[in-house]
């Protein structure tokens, strides 16, 4: 079910309806919580209900065995399992078809002659997300640095719960399972709030990157021609903005919602465009994400503490996983290793020079770093190297011969957008959402809110699915 | 920060913005209407997935589309119309699925638009794809969309501003589709003329000519114009052109022979019936239809190949002389008395019994 679609008001308002009803006690809320949380992801593709079940299963149980054994090899073999069903579902929903085109184009490079059928396995939703988190509370448990969960009924709903199943925050077993233990309820005031942002999400989703942004990316990066610089670069610059609005629109509303049942989902994005670099971006871009290859994968294999060859090796590994985990093809794995390479020499330029940051070359370094994460952006949104091939050399070799396929609107309502984007970002680099809103007139708030739900009224859009349900 | 008062004002002048664009819209004379959506296309298709009555399926162009009234036929036939017929599409991939992907063995019809049914040969053509699009949803449409639209349908009706549709006409007032509109300069190329809405559509997917179209010589002027006639009549000024698309319309020719021959055969063999039904056409849209597809070689060809029955209407005295507006649909009313002629012509050559 899609938070852009009607189906999910009428949900939303009956779950919000039974939740402050006096029909249940606080552990029926939890189960009515679940059961409408498998509804959610069920009305998507029932069958696949199952996955999430063999997760929750695997993972309570591992959990379980982690808190009680002491013996230490039984301990990993129960972490083994866990691992092995997660990352075996991924491995090969996900990653299935991807592996047997490598393995058939290595078998012909090799000579052999051989040629094999796509499987053409179904993607379950939001497998990359779910899985994730339950490996970070069975790691966890492992490591002995959280408790466990007190009730299958509390693991089962911090597996599923449906505001954040299927696209994240990526919510770690302490900061969302304890949120459980005891009866939550809005205030007013938080319950209005979560609307708002709820509000601002769909505004972000159907407004700004399915409406104003989705049409020029699509036709852009669908054409098979090299096109005229201009063409290119605004292309790419919408789906920059599209991919930031659509992603970070559905974690506004998921946080939203949250906070609707009176509970609390951390920050994903925090105004991203404005990054000065590209360790500050990867704080501010997809944070859950990016928090959790920090500590499940960067760190294990050596962080900063093994030397700068080591530190070097880890960044580019975790950014080449990271690239892979978004989907199974090799553009995604340039995508990743561009940002590990970004990475890397900035680490190798912070340790031999010394910058200080001010207004002036921060906005500089904020739109070089923009500049370069655009680059990125096209092997990200090609589906096809040749897509990316053709799409480098028109905007870096400012072809003027190419093909023009956009409309002149089309070119400056994409420059609006996104310089309104670059701005907001650097102007909200420091507050937040909420240290505005409080200072803002409420007349002035009430009307933006007002517009923001005029502006989703009247796009409606056909329920297109967030870009972020396929990783 | 006091979010009550906020959240009030704010519902306050929401409700105001919003009233005042669906009476904005309906002062501009627009109205409501249900869209002919691929949610309404694969209702029609799940029927057929699961057979309750004896039916008849429609596949085709806006033609038989338009040119089909339901309501006729369900009163003047036992049979249950299902209208799978879409706006540019083929009907050789439907053909295909239901033969491949369906046990429905009952009657089909099939339109045959020659620009269209002999134009289209492969997956990547403009028409092919279409009715892909609409196969491919119906395949995989999640429950959640099921519900979507049957809670679309009663705003549908209600509110002008609220669309739900896949066809973006250039009459839609959603904020994508009025962005769109407002392009000037041609940078990539002239303009496209406006497409305007010319349809109402029903919930069993009856579409109709509007009363509008049917009457509004201007609107019907606007449609005849998006059929791009003058273009495709100056693709004869140049000789070398025009013998080389000759050529390449003849291996389309045969490429869907071959293609509708297989599919048509084996659906017969399991018992179905296949009936070929040109609807009418006039004008320029005919004569250039003429030139380019040549009954001859066209369509007689493919009723002598398949040996199916065929209804053409040039050769039936009562389907002469009727009103299509924009050249190439009927009005409602003249729909009507199509299709009722057509259940008869279908009685008189066996193709249907004559209810009780």
């Amino acid at each position: 079910m899609l938070f852009n679609s009607l189906s999910f008001v009428v949900f939303l308002v009956l779950v919000l309806g039974l939740y402050y009803s006096n029909i249940f006690n606080w552990n029926g809320k939890k189960r009515m919580l679940l059961f409408f949380s498998y509804v959610f992801y069920g009305l998507w593709n029932p069958p696949l209900v199952v996955l999430l079940w063999i997760s929750t299963i695997v993972d309570w149980q591992a959990g379980k065995k982690l808190a009680l054994l002491e013996d230490s090899k039984k301990r990993k073999l129960w972490l083994l399992l866990s691992m092995s069903v997660n990352l075996g579902f991924l491995a090969f929903f996900k990653y299935g078809d991807f592996l047997l085109e490598n393995f058939t184009a290595l078998m012909n490079l090799m000579g052999v002659n051989y040629e094999a059928q796509p499987m053409d396995i179904i993607l379950p939703m939001g497998i990359s997300f779910y899985t994730f988190q339950t490996m970070s509370y069975t790691i966890d448990m492992y490591h002995r640095k959280i408790e466990r969960a007190r009730t299958f009924l509390d693991f089962a709903l911090y597996v599923t719960f449906f505001p954040q199943l299927v696209a994240g925050p990526i919510v770690r077993a302490q900061d969302l399972i304890s949120q459980f233990y005891e009866e939550k309820k809005a205030t007013v005031q938080q319950f209005l709030w979560g609307l708002f942002l709820l509000t601002i999400g769909l505004f972000q989703k159907v407004v700004l990157a399915d409406t104003l942004l989705s049409g020029t990316a699509d036709r852009v990066f669908g054409s098979k021609d090299l096109l005229h610089s201009l063409d290119a670069w605004t292309g790419t610059l919408a789906f920059s903005g599209q991919i930031f609005f659509d992603f970070a629109g559905y974690s506004t509303c998921a946080i939203g919602i949250a906070l609707m049942l009176g509970i609390y989902l951390p920050d994903n994005f925090k105004y991203p465009y404005a990054s000065i670099g590209f360790s500050d971006l990867w704080k501010r871009w997809h944070i859950s994400l990016s928090t959790w290859l920090r500590d499940y994968l960067y760190i294990p294999l050596g962080g900063n503490r093994q030397g700068i060859t080591r530190m070097y090796v880890a960044l580019m590994l975790t950014m080449l996983l990271g690239g892979l985990w978004h989907g199974a093809a090799w553009t995604f794995v340039i995508w990743g290793a561009l940002h590990g390479i970004y990475l890397v020499t900035e680490r190798y330029l912070r340790n031999h020079f010394t910058l200080k940051i001010n207004a002036w070359n921060g906005i500089l370094l904020a739109l070089l770093t923009y500049f370069l994460v655009n680059v990125t952006w096209v092997f990200f949104r090609a589906r096809e190297f040749s897509t990316a091939k053709n799409m480098m050399t028109s905007m870096f070799f400012l072809n003027e011969e190419g093909e023009k396929i956009l409309y002149t609107l089309d070119i400056i309502k994409v420059f609006v957008v996104i310089t309104g984007l670059f701005l907001c970002h650097w102007w909200m680099r420091n507050t937040s959402l909420k240290e505005v809103a409080k200072k803002t007139n409420p007349w002035t708030f009430a009307l933006f809110w007002a517009l923001l739900l005029f502006g989703v009224i009247i796009s409606q859009g056909s329920g297109e699915q967030f870009i972020y349900f396929q990783f | 920060m006091n979010l009550k008062r906020t959240f009030f004002l704010a519902l306050g002048i929401g409700l105001i913005l919003i009233i005042g664009w669906e009476w904005y819209w309906r002062s501009q004379g627009r109205v409501t209407g249900i869209d002919d959506n691929k949610a309404l296309w694969a209702r029609q298709m799940n029927k057929i997935k699961a057979p309750g009555t004896d039916q008849v399926v429609f596949i085709g162009s806006s033609r038989i589309l338009f040119d089909i009234q339901k309501e006729v036929w369900r009163n003047h036939s036992t049979k249950e119309p299902i209208m799978l017929g879409t706006q540019g599409a083929t009907p050789l991939p439907t053909l295909r699925y239901l033969v491949e992907e369906t046990n429905y063995k009952g009657l089909v019809v099939v339109g045959v638009a020659p620009d269209i049914f002999f134009w289209a040969s492969k997956e990547d053509d403009w028409s092919w794809k279409r009715i892909k699009t609409l196969l491919d949803y119906s395949d995989d449409q999640t429950y959640a969309q099921r519900i979507n639209q049957q809670l679309s349908i009663p705003l549908q009706r209600s509110f002008v501003f609220y669309r739900d549709g896949d066809e973006e006409w250039s009459d839609d007032v959603d904020l994508k589709t009025l962005l769109k509109n407002a392009r000037w300069g041609e940078r990539p190329g002239p303009i496209q003329p406006p497409f305007y809405n010319f349809e109402d559509v029903e919930v069993d997917r009856n579409v109709a000519m509007s009363e509008k179209a049917t009457n509004d010589t201007v609107l019907a002027h606007s449609v005849i114009k998006a059929w791009g006639l003058d273009e495709w009549e100056k693709e004869i000024n140049d000789s070398t052109e025009y013998d080389k698309m000759q050529k390449d319309l003849q291996l389309k020719r045969k490429d869907v022979l071959t293609y509708f021959l297989t599919y048509a055969d084996q659906y017969t063999q399991r018992g179905g019936t296949i009936v070929l039904v040109r609807c009418p056409s006039m004008g320029k849209y005919r004569e250039l239809e003429q030139r380019d597809y040549p009954r001859e070689q066209f369509w007689d060809s493919l009723v002598i190949k398949s040996k199916l029955p065929a209804i053409h209407f040039e050769d039936y005295p009562q389907l002469q002389g009727l009103n299509l507006p924009e050249l190439s649909h009927l009005s409602k009313e003249d729909a009507d008395y199509f299709t009722l002629e057509l259940i008869k012509i279908f009685e008189e050559q066996g193709i249907l019994t004559k209810p009780n």
